[in-house]
């Protein structure tokens, strides 16, 4: 794998999925990415839905050094594009991990578990690459694809499982794919654990496996079942593996089951909708948190000062900074003390901002500073510190 | 540039209409989805390429229990510009 795709091949690929002219296809993706080229070009940035974002955003000059000579040089400030993926996009591409959550391990756990672990990682890298060698591998594409299909239902889904984990931990990621690519490496005729000691051989295990999948996709699980058969002889294959797939297989199924005991509840109390909003708001929530605009709004006293600029607002959240703010409303990020001082008395330490905190965004001509300004720059940098100075 | 302004210029440009456009750019995403779950990037003359990275699993130290995580392997979708594209940019300031 690991190949580069040329636009011809990738319009032949889409001709066949859509169903649409080959021509067609490849007219739509020259015309699509001049678009983009396009709007880049006259500095705009650029929505696709399902797609990504891509931004134009300003890198400020700085001192560098010349790696052969030694030289101190210049980098002068330029324009760059950063390309986000669209949160659909980022979900899809990962779902050969998806079912992968960050586990807690044991204290206890010995240290050369990391030389295992890395042989692990390349395994899974090995799947990942070299995907289409065994029949048994190839079902694992089988299964993105299917997975793929069905993408949209996962979301959701996942979003569910997300929200139900939000207890846990913000950085759990549950959904169903993994256990089985976990289940792969796990010896099953050794376990070890209580929770398996009751069904100690491969057909116990694999029921469980049904029971916990069939509310999803019964057909896949069908073929997932075969498939785990099929791939029984590897196991032996890597004994000194087994340990650590156990350990996080248990660890998964136990915190999946959690979130599960946790989510049932939830629906049941009919607590669930009033706090998360439905999985439909969530994913709508996770779209719109990018399409926060600064706010106009009217005040009362306006008759008086029609002359007078309309104040600007804007909010701080977990990923919008004063600074962010300033990037956006004065284009340099270095002018934030200017919001700060201006809204001083609902604002304690610039670094320990509530996330909800509506600022005002004053006119920067009333402080008599330009952004292009160096000079201005240097006062905004010595007020920051002043800023800080005061927390000391 | 929002998406609606986007799509109602290529259905423009390509004489099709707004729907079709619609259900190329889902296929085109789904296209990109799959290519990028293999690992491969896609290249685009005169534009950029794609390029999906896998970041490995690895061992990391919550900051504030101290337990010990096994972060999961992630693929990430970055996007480098070509030389031709940065140069457009720069120079049309």
């Amino acid at each position: 794998m690991e190949n580069k795709i040329a636009i011809t091949s990738l319009a032949s690929l889409l001709a066949q999925s859509s169903g649409k002219s080959k021509k067609l296809c490849e007219d739509f993706l020259r015309e699509f990415f001049k678009l983009t080229a396009e709007a880049l070009e006259n500095g705009e940035s650029l929505k696709i839905k399902g797609f990504g974002t891509f931004k134009i955003s300003d890198v400020e000059s700085r001192i560098s050094v010349n790696v052969n000579t030694g030289e101190p040089q210049e980098i002068a400030s330029h324009k760059k594009i950063v390309f986000t993926p669209a949160k659909e996009m980022a979900v899809a591409i990962n779902a050969p991990f998806e079912d992968f959550e960050s586990v807690e391990m044991d204290d206890e756990f010995p240290e050369n578990i990391l030389i295992q672990e890395e042989e692990l990682g390349e395994d899974s890298d090995n799947i990942l690459t070299d995907t289409l060698i065994t029949e048994s591998q190839s079902n694992i594409i089988d299964e993105i694809n299917k997975n793929e299909e069905r993408s949209d239902e996962n979301l959701v889904s996942s979003q569910i499982l997300e929200a139900g984990s939000i207890e846990e931990g913000e950085d759990d990621e549950i959904t169903y794919e993994a256990y089985h690519e976990e289940e792969e490496k796990v010896p099953l005729e050794s376990n070890q654990t209580d929770e398996y000691n009751l069904e100690n051989n491969t057909a116990a295990f694999s029921t469980e496996n049904i029971t916990y999948d069939s509310t999803e996709n019964p057909e896949v699980n069908s073929e997932e079942f075969s498939h785990e058969t099929d791939s029984n002889f590897e196991f032996e294959e890597k004994p000194q593996k087994s340990r650590f797939g156990i350990g996080f297989l248990v660890g998964a199924l136990s915190t999946f089951a959690v979130c599960a005991v946790i989510f049932m509840i939830g629906c049941f109390l009919d607590w669930w909708p009033v706090n998360f909003g439905s999985p439909k708001d969530l994913v709508a929530e996770q779209q719109t948190v990018e399409k926060i605009e600064p706010e106009v709004i009217e005040l009362p006293v306006q008759e008086e000062s029609i002359s007078e600029k309309e104040p600007v607002y804007d909010t701080v959240s977990t990923t919008r900074y004063l600074t962010t703010i300033a990037r956006e409303h004065y284009g340099n990020y270095n002018f934030w003390p200017y919001i700060y001082l201006e809204n001083e008395s609902i604002l304690g330490h610039p670094d320990r901002i509530t996330p909800g905190t509506k600022v005002v965004v004053p006119d920067l001509s009333k402080y008599g500073v330009n952004p292009s300004n160096k000079e201005d720059v240097e006062t905004a940098k010595k007020k920051a510190v002043e800023i800080y100075a005061r927390f000391n | 540039m929002d998406n609606k302004k986007f799509t109602e210029e290529l259905s423009s440009r390509l004489d099709i209409s707004l729907s079709s456009v619609n259900v190329l750019i889902e296929g085109l995403c789904k296209e990109m989805v799959t290519k990028a779950s293999n690992l491969d990037g896609i290249v685009v003359p005169g534009f950029g390429s794609f390029e999906p990275r896998l970041r490995e699993e690895r061992i990391s130290v919550h900051p504030a229990s101290g337990k010990r995580l096994l972060v999961p392997p992630r693929i990430f979708l970055s996007f480098k510009a070509s030389p031709l594209l940065k140069q457009k940019i720069n120079n049309g300031k």
